[in-house]
């Protein structure tokens, strides 16, 4: 911090709204109110003054390429030497360009309402961009929302491909926003347009995505615990991110025990429906099961209305448990409690016939196991035969690399050629065979 | 695990049943401090601590409410911001973000408890004015802290540490002082000043156990000191003889500072 200043960044007559303390910008350290910021500023100049193109100053500041920094900041620089900037004057110059505050977005439609937010679209006035801007209620009574503190807290440390970034976070007295890259769709309005079922490849493509994000952050001990298709966003080149992460929290300890209430009923694993409290990784894995089939078959897996009605369409399709397929059920209060019949299960595969290609049906019947240890991990699916013919290349991707940088991976249009499309699908799984 | 005790401890402790500090020991051990005189970054902390304990807080919670406290501290000074204010606040957040759900009305009855001793609870407008504070403080500490509020505490690396010590002594060697227990003691104490910043959580917790080695005597076999080549070294990059004994008299002063504190009389 007493660092000497390197930059004159502050022409004349910059008004700062928050004076005293910046809105976290991009800052990847966490930086703080500093009575540097409005502090004159001592320039040593270093040698001859030079104009510094938009270029220089994304890259100073680590900005997107594209961003566009507005034309009056960028009059305002001189630069004097290179070196890395200090904390304080990287998080002013953000500030000054606009990030961080409310009216770098302008508010378009609204996308929805959750519990503790409104997602609007927006646009930023920075980038054209479109972003998604989820305004956080502050509650009197209690403070900002415990969701949102989760939820902002993980995904600065979330850095990945198939995780939706988080680009600025505005504070105003009343609301909390946070501004998120902007995705056309999620999952399940995507499964919706397709009305029949999604090319095998493109349920390759999405998969094997979603448990590349997954992997990332069970490797960091974080667990999402709130898988469905309505938080899986997709944009038009197919990119798969994980979102909403308010349920999620770190797992530090595994002994802890968490609430009981926290996956939507229909992905919800049946140790969880069960009373189940203490849960690893693994509680994640069965949702991306429910998620492959759905994908494959059109319809969702289990679509159960109650705990009762959800855990009877477990058992009916994969068999009622017993102390051989789940051991320690027999013991099970919450399982005692309820008149299950004893199935003995249905075919998957009569359900839905495509799950025959690609050991299709093996990969999905290691998510959907009833003892969660044994269910397969998002690291060890990725390596499945399943996703084979996606090439060896995606397996080298590093955490920032979209899966669409491979050489010839390619999303097939599911969209408005369903005729067409089936017969597509079927040539392509065909050539698969050699 | 382990009973949360604090400063100025030793290991004459004597439990009760189910492992609680007998209350006149505690008292005697921990005097109640006068918070209303001089505070101190310091008297915050251990507000921090003393809330803590008493809202029956996770070992973690409380940690992670001294870090923010510490770090909140390195950009703002005390003469703009109550300690108090601000500890409660910690607590507040860490609580939210650690997931041990403690209600602010908790947080704030307590905390005005610590200030003044003895005190009749608060009647409603005080509170009010107390929890829109707590709560315009939150916003404040989230931005401060850069909304960066997963901390990575030292205190599993203790345990797994403590685990490979044990393996290092022998069974013998490792039940015949309590290392554990003491260890335990002191990563909260430690909390008390800003050092817990300052390193690593790795070298933290290497160093509280070489510390606890030292107050017993007790040396690990093979280990060479001398040559630089202590047991420490293998635990984790961070951890060499000189930033050792660098954490270590750090955490010397984290006691000797504790004479700041004016207590009740």
């Amino acid at each position: 911090m007493k660092e000497r200043r390197k930059m004159n960044r502050l022409g004349q007559g910059v008004v700062h709204e928050v004076p005293r303390i910046g809105s976290d910008g991009e800052s990847e350290e966490a930086s703080g109110a500093s009575d540097e910021v409005t502090s004159p500023v001592n320039v040593k100049l270093r040698q001859k003054n030079r104009r510094i193109t938009q270029e220089d100053i994304n890259k100073r500041l680590s900005l997107p390429a594209d961003l566009r920094v507005p034309d009056a900041f960028l009059q305002k620089q001189t630069i004097s030497s290179e070196g890395p900037l200090s904390r304080s004057s990287r998080r002013q110059s953000l500030s000054e360009i606009g990030f961080g505050r409310m009216e770098t977005y302008t508010k378009l439609d609204k996308l929805g309402e959750g519990t503790y937010a409104t997602v609007y679209k927006g646009r930023s006035r920075l980038t054209e961009n479109l972003v998604a801007l989820k305004e956080i209620r502050l509650e009197h009574e209690e403070g900002a929302p415990c969701t949102a503190i989760r939820e902002v807290s993980l995904l600065k440390e979330l850095k990945h491909a198939n995780i939706v970034t988080l680009h600025d976070i505005v504070h105003t007295d009343k609301s909390l926003t946070l501004v998120f890259e902007y995705l056309d769709r999620d999952l399940k309005q995507y499964m919706d347009e397709c009305g029949a079922q999604l090319s095998m490849n493109n349920v390759k493509i999405f998969l094997f995505q979603l448990l590349r994000g997954l992997a990332y952050c069970h490797q960091r001990r974080v667990l999402h615990r709130d898988l469905k298709p309505q938080n899986l966003l997709i944009n038009e080149k197919g990119e798969l991110k994980l979102a909403d992460f308010g349920l999620a929290r770190a797992k530090s300890v595994p002994t802890k025990t968490y609430s009981n209430e926290v996956v939507t009923l229909w992905y919800r694993p049946p140790d969880v429906l069960l009373g189940s409290t203490e849960y690893s990784t693994q509680i994640d894995m069965w949702g991306v099961g429910c998620i492959m089939y759905e994908m494959i078959s059109g319809r969702p897996l289990f679509p159960g209305a109650t705990v009762e009605d959800e855990l009877h369409l477990i058992f009916r399709t994969l068999g009622t448990p017993t102390e051989s397929t789940w051991p320690g059920i027999s013991t099970n209060e919450d399982f005692a409690q309820y008149p299950f019949s004893t199935y003995t299960g249905e075919s998957l595969l009569t359900k839905a016939p495509r799950l025959a290609h690609d050991s299709g049906l093996g990969l999905l019947s290691k998510f959907l196991l009833y003892e969660a240890k044994k269910r397969i991990s998002a690291a060890t699916a990725l390596k499945h035969p399943f996703f084979e013919s996606l090439g060896h290349t995606v397996h080298t991707l590093k955490d920032q690399d979209s899966i669409f940088s491979c050489p010839g991976l390619m999303l097939t249009r599911d969209h408005n050629h369903k005729v067409t499309n089936g017969g597509q699908a079927k040539t392509r799984r065909q050539s698969m065979h050699f | 695990m382990s009973v949360l005790i604090p400063l100025g401890s030793d290991t004459r402790i004597s439990k009760n049943g189910d492992g609680a500090l007998t209350e006149n020991l505690l008292e005697e051990k921990n005097p109640a401090i006068d918070y209303s005189k001089c505070p101190s970054q310091y008297a915050g902390a251990r507000y921090i601590m003393e809330c803590g304990m008493k809202l029956e807080a996770n070992v973690l919670t409380i940690a992670t409410a001294a870090t923010y406290y510490h770090k909140f501290f390195q950009y703002a000074t005390l003469r703009e911001y109550d300690p108090y204010l601000i500890g409660s606040t910690c607590i507040y957040l860490a609580s939210k973000v650690e997931d041990s759900d403690i209600k602010i009305r908790d947080i704030i009855n307590v905390g005005v408890n610590c200030v003044k001793r003895n005190s009749l609870p608060l009647s409603l407008e005080p509170y009010f004015t107390i929890r829109d504070s707590v709560i315009h403080a939150e916003l404040l500490l989230m931005r401060v802290l850069g909304f960066k509020l997963k901390v990575d505490l030292p205190h599993k690396y203790l345990l797994h540490y403590i685990q490979s010590l044990k393996d290092w002594l022998g069974e013998e060697t490792f039940k015949s002082v309590p290392i554990t227990e003491v260890a335990w003691t002191v990563i909260q104490d430690v909390y008390h000043t800003p050092i817990v910043l300052k390193y690593s959580p790795q070298l933290l917790a290497a160093s509280i156990l070489h510390f606890v080695n030292q107050i017993y005597g007790i040396t690990v076999p093979g280990s060479d000191d001398v040559n630089e080549r202590s047991w420490f070294i293998f635990l984790h990059k961070d951890c060499t003889a000189k930033s050792v004994w660098e954490v270590i008299s750090k955490i010397f002063e984290v006691y000797k500072e504790e004479e700041c504190l004016e207590t009740i009389k």
